[in-house]
């Protein structure tokens, strides 16, 4: 487990890193969510052990990695934001320098990098150079690097920024994948939907300090923010108005011409059992599911879009 | 294992054309010097004839073309190793693997080393001109290769820090040429002074200690001072040692110059690799202070 307890950062007399306490538990996709400039990226290299912390401590599994380093670099695999690669390098032997960094034997080498390819999808770059590969499978290649000394936990930085959407989708594939591998991964991102369906927990911060922190769904209660659900059922508006009015989960209700919205606070149990309820009045339901958008307003309210 | 930054750059350097240019450029100035003395030498007689027991100052000439080269490339091979991974913003992913800056700064400085000793070695067909009309022997082209690289340490290890130091590649290159020209004109310059007001400072002749120290860092006077010593003609030696009252160690040392020479780039090298490290050490703050607290906590 992961634990950063009272990090703070400080550049001259600026605040980047605000007394920051997270509890990142082992196996998870922790996201890392906040405007430019709130700390993300500063956060990341402190736990890189890139850039040393004005105070607090970082710990992995109880050792704190300010004393010990070195002995934690072998743990952690980093993807910064922005990176770059060397020329004149193919795929393999940049696979194979990094493995050498890591002290990997060269009789191991081989297969690790075979497998890590695979992993990524590059597997039929293997020859090319790696400066001319496009901005994604850079980006997936910097991933297969990060993971080759088969870290516990892997640290990306942004890493979906910059990619088209299928390069994003491929993206996410390959953190399903490393999830069901065991392996811890704390992920930032600017963008709240993006992280919240592939995050099994999400940290908030805003101005270098933890704005809130949990699940998507903890978030939103932390918060005291109604999510907003919308049905959209064949023609009957008023007999599913009529069946959600006797709920007591249900809040708030706005009828549309095409569908109908209603707050919603309580677990998704019980708006599986509203579904449920709808269903077996005999109302025929097209679609039923969180309103779009709804995470972004959140993010905006929890990170004082106000003021921008 | 192999030092991996060594490694790799062993690779990406061997597939650019800037590395075979090089090789050309390097071998063409040898060859020049080597041609341009032979013609002019030729005209030394009447008859236009070949004496051969001119080559000993081919040799002569051809190691100086050798050093001023080593001096001038050396700069420009290293002053880019870092500033370059952070160009490319390849130093981070460096920083956080297992290697220790120490090794990273290593692998900088022997690939750099390498290249150096790849355009040196490529100018031995040249050599074998002079080689071949004797009086030159092997072991002195490769006394002469090893102070050339000594140099090129000390170069190396200086350019490699400033390489930490400074984000852009040319500032580290043009620093490093300013320093180059101030241990080899600027100690020159300094001894003229402390000549000309020897009497002011001394209240009387120049000791030669002071002779020694101040030449001691300058590149080329060690140069002289093998080339000297490797013909036998003691020109240095006379010029430095000339009081009667002198002691035998400080004789020794104005006739070993270039050992002297050789001992002080070993220093600046270890010194400025160390510095190296140190410079690119991400956690080295917080170790400073971590140490900091300890001594604090260890007081009370
Ligand atoms: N080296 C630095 N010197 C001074 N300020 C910095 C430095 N690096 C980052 N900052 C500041 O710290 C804040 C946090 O930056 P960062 O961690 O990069 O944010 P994020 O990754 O969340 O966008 C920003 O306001 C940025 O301007
Ligand atoms: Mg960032």
């Amino acid at each position: 487990m992961l634990e950063i307890r009272n990090l703070v950062k400080q550049y001259g007399r600026f605040l980047a890193v605000d007394h920051l306490n997270l509890q990142i538990p082992k196996g998870s996709v922790y996201g890392f969510v906040g405007p430019n400039g709130a700390g993300k990226t500063t956060t990341m290299r402190i736990m890189a052990g890139l850039l040393p912390a004005t105070s607090g401590c970082i710990l992995l599994d109880n050792m704190d990695m300010i004393q010990q380093p070195r002995l934690l670099c072998s743990k952690i695999g980093y993807m910064p934001d922005f990176f770059g690669v060397y020329d004149n390098l193919k795929v393999t032997e940049y696979m194979d320098f990094y493995a050498g960094t890591y002290e990997i034997p060269y009789r191991e080498r081989g297969e690790i990098i075979d497998n890590l390819l695979e992993l990524v999808d590059l597997s039929h770059k293997k020859n090319d150079y790696v400066d001319v590969l496009s901005r994604g499978m850079k980006q997936r290649l910097c991933l297969a690097r990060s993971l080759i000394h088969d870290p516990e936990l892997l640290i990306l930085d942004e890493p979906a920024s910059g990619l088209d959407p299928r390069a994003r989708v491929e993206m996410k594939e390959i953190l399903k994948q490393l999830q069901t591998m065991g392996k811890t991964v704390v992920i930032s991102s600017h963008i709240l939907p993006e992280l919240a369906e592939m995050c099994t927990e999400l940290a908030i911060i805003n101005h270098g300090k933890l704005a809130a922190q949990g699940t998507v769904h903890d978030i939103m209660k932390q918060l005291q923010q109604k999510r907003i659900i919308r049905i959209k059922p064949l023609g009957a508006v008023e007999q599913t108005v009529a069946v959600l009015r006797e709920l007591p989960a249900v809040g708030e209700i706005y009828e549309n011409i095409q569908d109908i919205e209603f707050e919603f606070t309580d677990t998704e149990e019980v708006l599986s059992d509203i579904l449920k309820k709808l269903i077996e009045a005999g109302i025929p339901i097209i679609s039923f599911g969180e309103k779009e958008g709804n995470l972004e307003e959140i993010f905006m309210q929890v990170t004082g879009g106000a003021e921008i | 294992m192999m030092n991996p930054v060594l490694r790799r750059e062993a690779i990406t350097t061997m597939r650019t054309w800037k590395t075979y240019g090089a090789l050309v450029v390097f071998l063409a100035i040898s060859a020049i010097g080597a041609g341009f003395f032979i013609y002019v030498s030729m005209f030394q007689n009447y008859d236009l004839s070949f004496d051969p027991s001119l080559m000993v100052y081919l040799y002569v000439v051809l190691a100086a073309v050798q050093m001023g080269l080593v001096l001038l490339t050396a700069p420009a091979i290293a002053a880019g190793s870092i500033s370059g991974e952070r160009e490319r913003q390849t130093l981070d992913l460096l920083l956080v693997t297992k290697m220790r800056p120490i090794s990273i700064v290593m692998g900088k400085m022997l690939s750099s080393l390498a290249y150096v000793l790849l355009l040196v070695v490529s100018t031995m067909p040249v050599f074998a001109i002079a080689f071949y009309f004797g009086s030159i022997s092997m072991l002195h082209v490769l006394q002469l290769m090893a102070f050339v690289l000594c140099s090129a340490c000390m170069v190396g290890a200086i350019s490699v820090y400033f390489s930490c130091k400074f984000k852009k590649t040319i500032v580290s290159i043009v620093l490093m040429y300013l320093v180059i020209g101030v241990l080899c004109f600027g100690t020159l310059l300094l001894l003229a002074f402390v000549y000309l007001s020897s009497y002011q400072i001394f209240q009387g002749e120049v000791p030669l200690l002071t002779t020694i120290v101040i030449l001691l860092p300058n590149p080329g006077v060690g140069f002289f001072s093998m080339i000297d010593a490797q013909l036998g003609s003691n020109i240095t030696g006379s010029l430095l040692a000339y009081s009667d009252q002198t002691g035998p160690i400080l004789v020794w040392a104005a006739e070993h110059m270039w050992l002297l020479n050789i001992c002080f780039d070993a220093v600046i090298t270890v010194l400025f690799i160390w510095l190296s490290a140190r410079a690119i050490d991400p956690m080295r703050e917080s170790k400073v202070k971590s140490k900091k607290v300890q001594k604090v906590s260890k007081g009370k």
